[in-house]
């Protein structure tokens, strides 16, 4: 399985004392554990051979889902054409039973299970444009140690306060789509089915929503997991985490503070976290627990997720999430945004130290403007650890780097109790308290980017394209050469761009600002 | 301002000038120092009184070896008559010696062939340099080098000035020129990325006052001179915008080179007026995105202007 959480281990360490806490509370009559009596749990849309093939996914690491593949047909092709095509395929699936992703279909073969053979076959057909594995992306981020200290060295590093000067939080009409694991919307418990470790339980799971990002904020959510519809429900924290680094209350004397604290979050949830598919196979009947790093971000829900953004009216879209496959899929989305006037930030990846490959959607934002690629540094401005490089690199922002200063070197927002859902340390788990949590990540970096862009855009108005906006921030740019970007390879990041930073660090105040006549 | 505004200030001011020039009045007192002298009509035309040797007589101008003074009451003059007395039957008692003036157009009965009034007119030299210092004040319209970086920011590509200064001329028609001038105006921060400007709605204040020197050469002709000059300065630049803190101002000392040629014209003893232009180069000044995206550097630019010199 495709690591969920980097440098998990370590994260364990230091959240065992907190999570023991939570356990013991669980324990105590809490509000998962009292929750065990007759409910009907909530349906879920995805069939017992998807939730498998998750759970297949996460067991034999794959970074697609098995049997399962993106098709996008030529244009001009007929119906019967691509009925044609079809039936290369074992299974001969009929063209009516297909989803569709604008013009792209799922396929789903349960005879063959290897997706990228799948994807092969399909190729071979003349009617078809293109075929690919359902690839599955992961969100890019480890949470650490929670602490209350506020410590958000990340804003202060960007100039935030004097920032806000010109533009205070950004307008209120400007829509921000956090394309990631859900932003919860429910404010009650929700029933679900689980399992034990001997039977199946139907138990109400409490669900909130973040108090420093009230509902009044939230705009069009949408479920593209397991359970569809207008509710999303964050079952892991991530995309809480990054919604508040975009949009989190400020000045209202809770927890921290977010960039663009003026405009309005759209949740959509297309990743899958370890509870959605362990609820899912539960309520499907599977017995048993899903394997621990199940879950991801399908790219048929990423793309799904990006177009329904842009239809919705966002006008900044952020995907903390990528994975090294590339996907004709997502970058049609991407494309799709942009022509809908949004602009769209992407997280760089985490593996930097681990052979650094390319790493998409990110490898798609160089040659789009209007979608940037983040990088991450961390506390002392320098290239953090994991942060991927790659010529596509467009910009750097905060992500946070543990290994540099500890759980105080982390991107400390609200988002989810961590230890209340842990799968390894709590049965029945909750979702109904918030603290401010560190993590670290270009899953960090991107929505710091994409906060900005919002007041870039609130600021522009009309003229706050996504390409002006792209080359804004990367006009403003601080230059690698002025933040000791690479001390460990001279001659890199002195100048211009490079692959570590991209354009440099992201400076909000000055892409406010603009330039005068003489500067 | 505009360009309308500032030319409609600017001949509002030759107007006062000629006006002023026009009520001139006496500078100067000479004594009579022959008996029987004679003051002549302008034009030389017929004399116009017979004076005494220790007569005063307050002069208005003088014209080579003639000058013009105001002729003493008599029954066959009226007040303020002007006439020409040689200047070997006078003597300068108070003031200074008055400036050469060019003959007045003479009569059409002078015109026939008056010995003593064509002796007058060969009396005026072509060219005439005197050593003279003067201030003079002075208003613009510039057109800079960087209009495109300009013209985003402020929405026209040429600015207004004002300015002064004060010169120093010799009798070999050399002279020395300190001058400052002055635009201020206020536009609004930009980026600029393939030539199109998007607004900030943030606005800029830029402040531009030159400090230059010149040294030239003048010719002159009758009341008018043409006049050449290259020289140097220093740009003193400020730029500050809305949301600035101390540390973002923009305070810039640049270095400038420029060359100048003009024209005046003499309204009076003490009033001149000129016509100027100036191509004023400002190398390296500008730099940032809209600079970049021009490709524009230089802060000089072609600068037209009128001025009002007072001195002698």
């Amino acid at each position: 399985m495709f690591d969920l959480f980097r440098g998990l281990a370590t994260g364990r360490i230091t959240i065992c004392l907190t999570a023991l806490a939570a356990l013991w509370l669980s324990t105590q009559g809490g509000p998962a554990g009292a929750a065990q009596i007759q409910l009907q749990p909530i349906p879920v849309r995805v069939t017992i051979g998807e939730v498998l093939a998750f759970r297949d996914a996460a067991t034999r690491h794959l970074n697609y889902l098995p049997g399962q593949v993106l098709v996008k047909f030529k244009n001009g092709t007929s119906r019967a054409a691509q009925q044609r095509a079809l039936m290369a395929l074992r299974s001969r699936p009929a063209l009516d039973d297909l989803k569709w992703i604008g013009s792209v279909a799922i396929v789903t073969d349960a005879g063959q299970p290897d997706a990228p053979v799948l994807a092969a076959q399909l190729r071979e057909q003349p009617e078809v444009a293109y075929a690919e594995p359902n690839y599955l992306y992961r969100t890019t981020s480890t949470p650490n140690d929670p602490s209350f200290t506020s410590r958000q060295w990340n804003l202060q590093a960007l100039d935030l306060p004097r920032t806000w000067d010109i533009s205070p939080g950004g307008s209120n009409s400007l829509i921000v789509a956090v394309v990631d694991s859900g932003v919860t919307t429910a404010t009650s418990p929700i029933p679900f089915r689980t399992w034990n470790g001997s039977d199946f339980v139907d138990i109400a799971i409490p669900f909130a929503v973040n108090p420093d990002l009230p509902a009044s904020r939230l705009v069009s959510p949408q479920d593209f997991g397991f359970l569809g519809g207008s509710t999303v429900l964050d079952t892991e924290g991530h995309g809480t985490h990054v919604a508040s680094t975009i949009g989190e209350e400020t000045n209202n004397g809770i927890a921290e503070a977010g960039i663009a604290y003026g405009v309005r979050i759209m949740p959509v949830k297309v990743c899958v976290s370890y509870w959605d598919v362990q609820f899912a196979g539960s309520a499907l009947g599977i017995p048993g627990f899903a394997p621990p790093d199940s879950g991801g971000c399908l790219n048929s829900d990423v793309a799904q997720g990006i177009r329904y953004a842009a239809d919705n009216g966002a006008k900044v879209i952020n995907l903390s999430l990528g994975g090294p496959s590339p996907s004709q899929t997502v970058q049609d989305a991407l494309l799709y945004a942009v022509s809908k006037g949004a602009f769209v930030a992407v997280a760089a990846g985490n593996d930097y130290d681990d052979d650094n490959p390319t790493e998409y959607p990110a490898a798609f934002a160089s040659s789009i403007d209007g979608v940037m690629a983040v990088g991450a540094v961390g506390r002392s401005l320098r290239h953090a650890y994991y942060s991927s490089s790659g010529p596509y690199v467009e910009i750097a922002a905060p992500g946070g780097d543990e290994e540099e200063a500890g759980t105080q070197g982390g991107i400390w927002q609200s988002t989810i109790f961590q230890p209340d859902s842990d799968p390894e340390l709590v049965l029945f788990p909750r979702f109904d308290r918030y603290a401010e949590t560190p993590f670290q990540g270009t899953s960090m970096a991107s929505p710091h980017v994409a906060g900005i862009a919002a007041l870039i855009m609130s600021r522009l108005g009309a003229s706050g394209t996504p390409a002006v906006v792209e080359r804004v921030i990367k006009a403003t740019a601080r230059a690698c050469d002025s933040i000791d970007c690479d001390p460990a390879t001279p001659g890199v990041g002195k100048s211009g761009r490079n692959d570590l930073f991209g354009a440099g660090l992201i400076q909000p105040r000055a892409a406010l600002l603009g330039f005068g006549f003489a500067r | 301002m505009s360009i309308w505004r500032s030319l409609v200030l600017g001949c509002s001011l030759l107007v006062i000038v000629n006006s002023t020039a026009v009520a001139q009045t006496p500078t100067s007192t000479l004594r009579v120092t022959k008996d029987m002298s004679v003051i002549w009509r302008l034009g030389f035309s017929a004399p116009a009184t017979v004076v005494r040797a220790g007569t005063q007589l307050d002069v208005v101008g003088r014209q080579g070896n003639w000058y013009e003074v105001i002729v003493p009451a008599s029954g066959t003059t009226t007040p303020g008559m002007h006439g020409l007395i040689a200047a070997n039957q006078v003597e300068l008692i108070g003031g200074r010696v008055p400036p050469n003036l060019a003959p007045r157009p003479r009569s059409p009965s002078s015109s026939a062939g008056n010995g003593r009034d064509r002796g007058v007119a060969r009396a005026v030299p072509a060219s005439e340099h005197r050593a003279h210092a003067r201030g003079f004040g002075e208003i613009g319209y510039g057109w800079m080098q960087a209009h495109q970086t300009f013209r985003a920011v402020f929405d026209q590509g040429a600015v207004t000035w004002w300015g002064a200064g004060a010169e120093y001329g010799s009798r070999t028609g050399g002279f020395v020129q300190g001058a400052f001038r002055r635009f201020h105006g206020t536009g609004e921060r930009v980026f600029v990325f393939d030539d199109e400007v998007t607004k900030t709605g943030i606005g800029d204040t830029v402040t531009i006052t030159p400090v230059d020197f010149t040294i030239g050469y003048r010719s002159t002709r009758g009341h008018g001179a043409t006049y050449v000059g290259a020289g140097f300065g220093r740009y003193f630049y400020t730029e500050t915008f809305d949301f600035a803190d101390a540390g973002d101002k923009v305070k810039l000392r640049l270095t400038s080179y420029h060359v100048m040629a003009g024209y005046e014209r003499r309204l009076s003893a003490w009033i001149a007026t000129a016509f100027e232009v100036q191509y004023t180069h400002v190398p390296d000044a500008l730099s940032g995105n809209v600079a970049e995206a021009f490709k524009e550097s230089n802060m000089g630019g072609v600068e037209v202007r009128i001025r009002v010199a007072v001195g002698r």
